[in-house]
């Protein structure tokens, strides 16, 4: 309760009568109320999880990821030594494992973040610039967003060679399209904003417009999408090292670890059982945290 | 103040009839409650009202004053998270708070009906007209298809829709806004109601569709004896269709009273704030003020302890008012108010005012527009969205537009600012033509010394960004200023339009309308411009924020000399704020003329509807009823010869459908472009005829 000094209301004359309101509070970051999201939290902390391990794989009591004991094969499941068990090579699960979260925590978000400033750019260009501009990036992302996605990382792959960079521009080039229609269809609605019109009317260039007047409004939908889209990606990298397409051997890598552990799925199958474990669980924890803070962004 | 006031008196006797008729509605200490995961909010605590049969009620205040809560309530449609925590609503003696669901089934859509103020999102899309209004006496009647068809034939004819029988295959999409008003009135009308809760019917409709909506109400209540509870925020509105008033403030009834005594005596501060806030009759900016209520409306559930008006109050007692809830008291006849300082707030003297006085005709031309047209090519066909304007605007003046939607007086907005080029037409400016030069081909100086104001302040300022950085761009980009100056300049305007200097470290979604707008003007500011267009800038605010920006943009204007083109659909406002006005109509100019002349006779006609259909806020003033006929046509296919042919209501002949007007020039720079020669024009009637408001009027004069 603020007392205010009496007036009459005739005092209340054109300047006097606008009264300093009071200016609410500022409403905290996404990022400041995660906490408050159990569901978010939950995938949160098993990407630092898994993270964490490949951070400190060096420094772990592990046998190096490439090392073969040929002792070991004979009984491949898990034990004193091995812990999680050994390949049909001899080499050990967990360490494959660590070292495995290591590949897939870095070619993900570095082919995502590729895919989203490629993406970004053809979504702000097309609906900034209606008609011809448009019209190209559009059709094009149609064309490439028609093909099934699985057909196109094969056939890209084998004909440039499975590496590590392949991977990376595989997934730019089938994750880009789908970045740049959800930035278009933002762009769309921000662009008749009176703001942009604002912007204009102090002239500011296009590029200027797209990038700091568009592009900081379209967070919200793409931080949540940025998360979905790493789970796709730690599938799709899976998905191609079990086709023999992913990062070349002897490299650690999960879907090339569930690969070599079919032929002798009947007899020891949690040789391919952790390695899915694995996968699973970080596909989860994106999904999870992408979920939470949808529910954040949407709670307001 | 003695109370024995002959209006007072007069409203009283007239409510008394009322008062003679059975209680329909009664709602005694009804406190609702929001329990969100936020918490516990009280957004009624403790209502009281009560509605005799036939009777209309209107409900006026502020958005989120719990106007729609209120009617949500007795509808007993609260959502999931709306509580009815205590009291009664007692509807023909019947408790709804407490009612069963299967109890409620026979109360609400055939007993109680409502209207919302969105009629698209009222119907159904998917689904003809017909197949809707059956329903409701299929389901509530058990009635036979058939019998619902002709029934809903018949409801439809009783609004005042043609070919009923055509219209009921029709889909929502292929109506106008007014069709879809009066096709959600029938449907509330189906059943024959007791009461009929309107929310708002008519927001967001244009001035001449809104007036006809607001006759069927009037001639639906007559004919039917419905009662009413009319909600509003436009008093202008509520003075016409009520016979009593609840002015509501944050979740309280603060004053109730009958139509005349209220508008004759507010004795709530609030209410006299309200009405101080919108300009009255015949007063201009040269001779008063708008006065505007200084803060802003409570959070629901953040009320303030005692009176919940008391932080804005003018009168408050620090120490009384602050300490303990207001119990209402008796100021009159069936008039209650919760004030304690009731008696010394009767009669509010309007704050007198001198700025300069209205510029010479001759004065130096701003900008001068010379058959300026834009056209849209769209694959039907073209809209010629503004077609050979012809207009002045003078050094220092105040050139307001106006025009319904559709009028064609934001594209020219545009082509001023520059944000869309013209298509036909010359645009001068300082001796420059500009209308084909859009702003990135204007020149610096062009730019900065033409800014505009926008419409809605949800989206003027980039949500992203601080309030002060678009100021600071404006002042960096505009080259106003040097780049040390630009935190001071920041500052100055921030002062310039009464914010406080922490604004600029706030973001958008932490100010209120209000400040959003003044930033707004801020950034226009900023650039020193010579002319400044504002698009409706308070036609999204609440009346008592409206005064406080129209004040500042005319002071800001007033002091610096700056031209001003204010685009408006509100003609009240407009005869305040404007030295000249322009009258649109489907992209032409209708009339243009110093604002006291085109305020009186000679009018065009269309200018003439438009004024009569302006409900004015005051209950005892007379006012001649011109209503247009049919709709708005086709923008494609405008009428050939002058555009407001196929709704005027005096036209003369097939000559005003094919021939283009010719300009009849009423002297003094008042144009108008009609057939009808200038003595037939002249011998038009004023629209109003301005009763003093304390004579006693004849019962129901303003209803009539």
């Amino acid at each position: 309760m603020r007392p205010t000094p009496l007036r009459a209301p005739s005092d209340l004359a054109a300047g006097a009568t606008i009264g300093v309101e009071e200016i609410a509070t500022a409403r905290p970051s996404l990022l400041k109320r995660l906490p408050s999201s159990g569901v978010a939290m939950t995938g949160l902390g098993i990407i630092l999880f898994w993270a964490i391990l490949a951070l400190i794989a060096p420094l772990l009591p592990l046998p190096s990821p490439t090392a073969q004991d040929y002792l070991a094969i004979a009984h491949p499941g898990p034990g004193l030594h091995h812990l999680l068990g050994v390949d049909p090579l001899g080499r050990d699960t967990l360490s494959r494992l660590v070292w495995g979260a290591r590949v897939v925590l870095v070619v993900a978000p570095l082919s995502v973040l590729v895919a989203y400033i490629v993406g970004a750019t053809m979504g702000l260009l097309a609906g900034f610039y209606p008609g011809f501009v448009d019209a190209v990036i559009s059709r094009t992302s149609d064309v490439i967003l028609a093909f099934p996605v699985v057909v196109l990382y094969v056939v890209l792959i084998a004909a440039v060679g499975a590496s590590a960079l392949n991977i990376v521009v595989a997934v730019v080039l089938a994750s880009a399209p789908a970045v740049s229609r959800i930035v278009r269809g933002l762009a769309m609605q921000l662009v008749r904003q009176d703001f942009v019109a604002a912007a204009h009317l102090r002239r500011e260039t296009a590029l200027f417009i797209m990038a700091i007047e568009i592009l900081p409004n379209c967070r919200g939908p793409l931080i949540t999408d940025f998360c979905l889209r790493l789970g796709y990606t730690v599938i799709t990298i899976g998905t191609l090292g079990f086709l023999g397409l992913g990062i070349p051997p002897p490299s650690p890598d999960w879907g090339g670890m569930v690969q070599e552990a079919t032929p002798m799925l009947t007899v020891f199958p949690e040789m391919a059982l952790f390695p899915v474990i694995a996968l699973v669980s970080l596909v989860l924890g994106f999904n999870l945290l992408a979920d939470g803070l949808n529910e954040l962004s949407r709670a307001d | 103040m003695p109370t024995d006031i002959p209006g007072a008196r007069e409203g009283g006797a007239r409510s008394g009839q009322a008062a003679a008729r059975p209680t329909l509605l009664e709602i005694r200490h009804l406190r609702v409650e929001y329990h969100t995961i936020r918490g516990r909010m009280v957004a009624l605590p403790d209502l009281s009202l009560s509605l005799a049969e036939g009777e209309s009620f209107g409900l006026v205040g502020e958005s989120g004053c719990g106007k729609s809560t209120l009617a949500m309530a007795i509808m007993r449609h609260l959502g999931p998270s709306g509580i009815i925590a205590g009291g009664e609503i007692l509807f023909a003696g019947q408790d709804i708070a407490r009612a069963s669901e299967a109890a409620l089934e026979r109360i609400r859509g055939r007993r109680i009906s409502i209207v919302y103020q969105e009629p698209a999102s009222a119907l159904n899309p998917a689904m003809t007209i017909g197949r809707q209004l059956i329903e409701v006496p299929m389901l509530h009647q058990g009635m036979q298809r058939k019998k619902a068809w002709r029934r809903a034939a018949e409801v439809l004819a009783e609004v005042h829709i043609p070919d009923p029988e055509a219209f009921l295959e029709c889909y929502p999409h292929q109506l106008s806004g007014g069709q879809k008003q009066r096709v959600v009135i029938a449907m509330a009308l189906l059943a024959d109601p007791a009461l009929l809760l309107l929310d708002e019917p008519t927001t967001g409709l244009d001035v001449t569709v809104e007036a006809a909506v607001l006759d069927l109400i009037d001639e639906i209540r007559h004919r039917r004896g419905t009662a009413l509870l009319y909600i509003s925020h436009n008093l202008g509105v509520i003075a016409r269709v009520a016979d009593r008033v609840g002015v509501m403030y944050a979740g309280e009834l603060v004053e109730d009273a009958p139509v005349t005594s209220l508008f004759a005596e507010p004795r709530h501060p609030y209410t006299r704030g309200l009405m101080q806030a919108i300009p009255r009759l015949g007063s201009n900016k040269h001779d008063s003020a708008l006065v505007s209520i200084p803060g802003s409306v409570p959070a629901a559930g953040a009320a303030p302890r005692g009176c919940v008006f008391a932080p804005r109050c003018p009168l408050v007692l620090p120490g009384r008012c602050d300490t303990e809830p207001i119990p209402p008291v008796d100021a009159g006849p069936m008039h209650r108010v919760k004030c304690l300082r009731w008696q010394e707030s009767a009669h509010p003297a309007p704050p007198r005012q001198s700025r300069p006085a209205v510029l010479a005709a001759d004065g130096e031309i701003a900008i001068e527009a010379g058959k300026l047209s834009r056209f849209y090519h769209l694959r039907s066909g073209v809209v010629r969205a503004n077609d050979g304007l012809d207009l002045v605007a003078r050094r220092g003046e105040v050139l307001a537009v106006v025009g319904e939607s559709g009028s064609g007086k934001s594209t020219f907005a545009r082509i001023l600012a520059g944000l869309e080029p013209a298509s036909e037409g010359t645009l001068l400016y300082a001796g420059t033509d500009i209308a084909s030069k859009p702003v990135h081909r204007r020149s610096a100086r062009q730019v900065a010394e033409i800014q505009m104001v926008f419409q809605n302040p949800e989206g003027t300022l980039n949500p992203s960004f601080s309030a002060g950085w678009p100021i600071a761009r404006a002042l960096k980009k505009l080259g106003r200023g040097s780049s040390r100056e630009i935190d001071s300049r920041i500052r100055s305007l921030l002062g310039l339009v009464r914010l406080p200097e922490s604004v600029r470290h706030s973001l958008p979604r932490q100010l209120s309308g209000g400040q959003k707008q003044r930033v707004a003007i801020a950034r226009a500011f900023a650039g020193r411009p010579e002319i400044l267009i504002a698009d409706e800038p308070t036609s999204a605010l609440d009346v008592s924020v409206q005064a406080a920006v129209v004040n500042l943009l005319l002071e800001i204007q007033a002091e610096r000399g700056t031209t001003m083109v204010f685009i408006s659909h509100d003609l009240g406002l407009v005869r305040y704020i404007a030295d000249h006005v322009v009258v649109m109509y489907l992209g032409r100019v209708m009339e243009v003329g110093p604002t006291a002349a085109l305020y009186a006779p000679p009018f065009h006609p269309y200018t003439e509807a438009l004024l009569s259909a302006v409900p004015s806020p005051d209950p005892t003033a007379a006012s001649r009823r011109i209503r247009l006929e049919g709709e708005l046509p086709s923008r494609i296919h405008p009428p050939k010869g002058c555009r407001f042919a196929t709704r005027c209501p005096r036209k003369l002949g097939a000559m005003c459908e094919t021939e283009p007007p010719p300009v009849r020039d009423a002297g003094g720079g008042h144009l108008i472009f009609c057939h009808i020669p200038l003595p037939g024009l002249s011998a038009a009637e004023p629209v109003r005829s301005g009763v003093p408001r304390a004579r006693p009027t004849p019962a129901g004069a303003g209803q009539s």
